[in-house]
């Protein structure tokens, strides 16, 4: 037993450290710009390319008018933050209206699991692109992960008290004694934790129940009294499986802070700011096309996502669309909200160091 | 352990720790074990209450696990018809992931400690079956029959001869089974949580806290080799009186 467990510890531990290199060490974070860059002078044609996702619909195609320029597209990758759904219509915008192809850009857009799978693999330099939350992406730069958030997306965050309709329910001091859902891998569990702080809730009255992936069947069994969750996806879904819901958002309750980002490696931005300022270009206007023409966009969606549920995406366009609503511009990240962000988590613990948000967030890729 | 195996151990750590930095392997990767033991110093509190749900899940699905594996391989082993009717169900139960099965567990048993004891002893009850039949068989038959003629009964054969006999396959499925135990329950935790060392282990992955996170890791790692170091103990005290017959052959 002794030489076998002596033998395993060994191997654990050379398993480690050898994984742990082999990231960080060799590995060009930019490698997709970087290929890009340097076949654009051999005549390789790596447009309307198989990319290797194989979930993949939504690659580029070549058009006409593309074989008449010289510029070839540069492959790229975009991560989502979960499964599709409306929120994501506009990236597939981009695509089917050729903004992308017209930014030079041959996008592959992945499905992802969640923002902290997303600024990893992001941060790792095996997606050129992802959607990650703010709150993520803080903690994450302060882990010392080379990302930076190149655009917000939601100016607002999408988290709510969910409940349904007629529940005694009128703020979140009401929770104290009913049985709350929450999401304990997702970033409204820290949301969650900002908000019982910041109204002083007695969080031992709260019968709060972990839930893993949502708290639409829950609510639905009538196993919690509420939950906590995106208004837009658990809120919108509790309401297309015919429950009547209602919503109480943290926007309302005091949580001003951003939601999703766009971010990008930090050695991409470095290297290559100008395929990402015309990425987060080409993405805007898919983004300012899905609020002109709603319809249109739920169209496309529906085209690049048979398998996503279409009633409810198409509910939950209008509340999704409300969210990008800023003043200073369309994906412009708010320094005030930002700084809330970064406040809040302090005061909860989450953010032990204190960290500029210059590295964190930037407006300097923004479109002219 | 004795001290070549401690040097061993020590040499892998330390290389870990001035690996990690003389390579800068970033903090996100793989951060310095002092990194990670300051941490687990700093969390200790929260790590220590942390371990008894998953102790307890642990603990409750092995013994599940050990009484059900026993109960089974019984009949299995004295029966080729309930072998061969039996068998291939637990086979099959066998080889579908456990992990697949979790998210049905939680929806039909909630979230409580009850679904991941389910998967605890769902995953340790195979080797258990398995070993117990084998100990069980593999008496020798001619010991069986002296037994008998002079005049014992079968339950005096099973207790008496068949189950010390089979001591040896069961312990070292038991050694087995604990591991397997711990691995279930920290599956049941990651499908859906509010509590123990696999809870632990996810927030500290959607915090972005990677030394909280492996301080987790090594929690779990310590809880397991604890509990495996006991199941050793209680081989080689129950195993005591067979230093002069020669060691039967261990699953591992």
């Amino acid at each position: 037993m002794r030489l076998r467990y002596v033998v395993l510890v060994l191997l654990l531990a050379m398993a480690l450290i050898g994984s742990a290199c082999s990231s960080s060490g060799a590995e060009e974070p930019a490698a997709p710009a970087d290929d890009a860059e340097s076949s654009s002078s051999e005549g390789s044609g790596d447009e309307a390319s198989e990319s290797d996702s194989s979930e993949d619909e939504a690659s580029a195609e070549e058009t006409s008018e593309d074989a008449s320029e010289s510029q070839e597209l540069q492959e790229v990758s975009l991560r989502l933050d979960w499964l599709y759904g409306s929120e994501h219509a506009p990236y597939f915008v981009a695509q089917e209206k050729g903004f992308f192809e017209e930014a030079g850009l041959d996008v592959t857009i992945r499905e992802g699991e969640g923002s902290s799978v997303s600024s990893k693999v992001v941060g790792a330099g095996d997606d050129t692109f992802g959607v990650v939350a703010a709150g993520t992406v803080l903690l994450s730069v302060a882990e010392g992960i080379p990302i930076q958030a190149v655009a917000t997306v939601f100016q607002d965050t999408p988290t709510a008290i969910i409940f349904p309709d007629g529940a005694d329910i009128s703020g979140p001091k009401d929770l104290e004694g009913k049985r709350l859902g929450v999401l304990i891998k997702s970033v409204t569990y820290n949301e969650w934790e900002a908000i019982a702080d910041i109204h002083e809730l007695d969080r031992d009255a709260i019968n709060e129940v972990a839930m893993d992936r949502g708290i639409v069947e829950p609510m639905l069994a009538d196993r919690i009294d509420a939950g906590i969750a995106w208004l837009i996806n658990d809120g919108v879904q509790l309401g297309v499986q015919g429950q009547e819901t209602d919503w109480i958002p943290f926007s309302e309750l005091g949580l001003e802070i951003p939601s999703s980002t766009l971010v990008a490696n930090t050695e991409t931005i470095e290297q290559n700011p100008e395929m990402v300022e015309a990425f987060v270009g080409a993405v805007l206007r898919g983004w300012q096309y899905t609020i002109d023409n709603p319809d249109e966009a739920v169209e496309i969606f529906k085209e690049y996502a048979p398998d996503a549920d279409p009633v409810f995406n198409e509910e939950k366009l209008p509340l999704v669309l409300d969210l990008t609503e800023s003043e200073q511009g369309l994906g412009h990240s708010n320094p005030d909200a930002w700084q809330n962000l970064k406040q809040l988590y302090q005061d909860s613990g989450l953010l032990e160091e204190d960290i500029d948000l210059s590295t964190v967030y930037t407006n300097d890729l923004m479109p002219e | 352990m004795n001290p070549k195996a401690m040097v061993a151990v020590a040499g892998v750590l330390v290389l870990w720790e001035v690996g990690v930095r003389v390579l800068a392997v970033p903090r996100y990767l793989l951060p310095p074990l002092s990194t990670i033991l300051i941490e687990m110093w700093a969390s200790r509190a929260e790590l220590l209450s942390q371990t008894v749900p998953t102790l307890m899940e642990i603990g409750v699905g092995y013994f599940i696990a050990l009484l059900f594996g026993f109960l089974v391989a019984i009949p299995v082993a004295y029966s080729r018809l309930v072998e061969e009717a039996v068998f291939p169900v637990l086979v099959t139960v066998q080889v579908i992931p456990k992990i697949a099965l979790a998210p049905l567990f939680l929806v039909w048993l909630g979230f409580g400690l009850a679904p991941k004891i389910a998967i605890a002893a769902l995953i340790a009850f195979f080797p258990i079956v398995v070993n117990t039949v084998k100990g069980l068989r593999s008496v020798e038959q001619e010991m069986i029959q002296w037994m008998r003629s002079m005049g014992a009964g079968p339950w005096e054969i099973f207790t008496k001869l068949s189950l010390p006999w089979a001591l040896p396959y069961i312990l070292a499925a038991m050694k087995v089974s604990i591991g397997l135990a711990t691995v279930g329950a920290i599956t049941g935790e990651f499908v859906g949580t509010d509590r123990g060392l696999g809870y632990v282990i996810l927030r500290g992955m959607v915090n972005v806290d990677t030394a909280y996170m492996f301080a987790g890791l090594i929690s779990v790692s310590i809880l397991g080799i604890t509990l495996y170091m006991l199941v050793a103990a209680l081989e080689r005290w129950l195993l005591s009186w067979q230093s002069s017959v020669e060691a039967p052959p261990e699953t591992m």
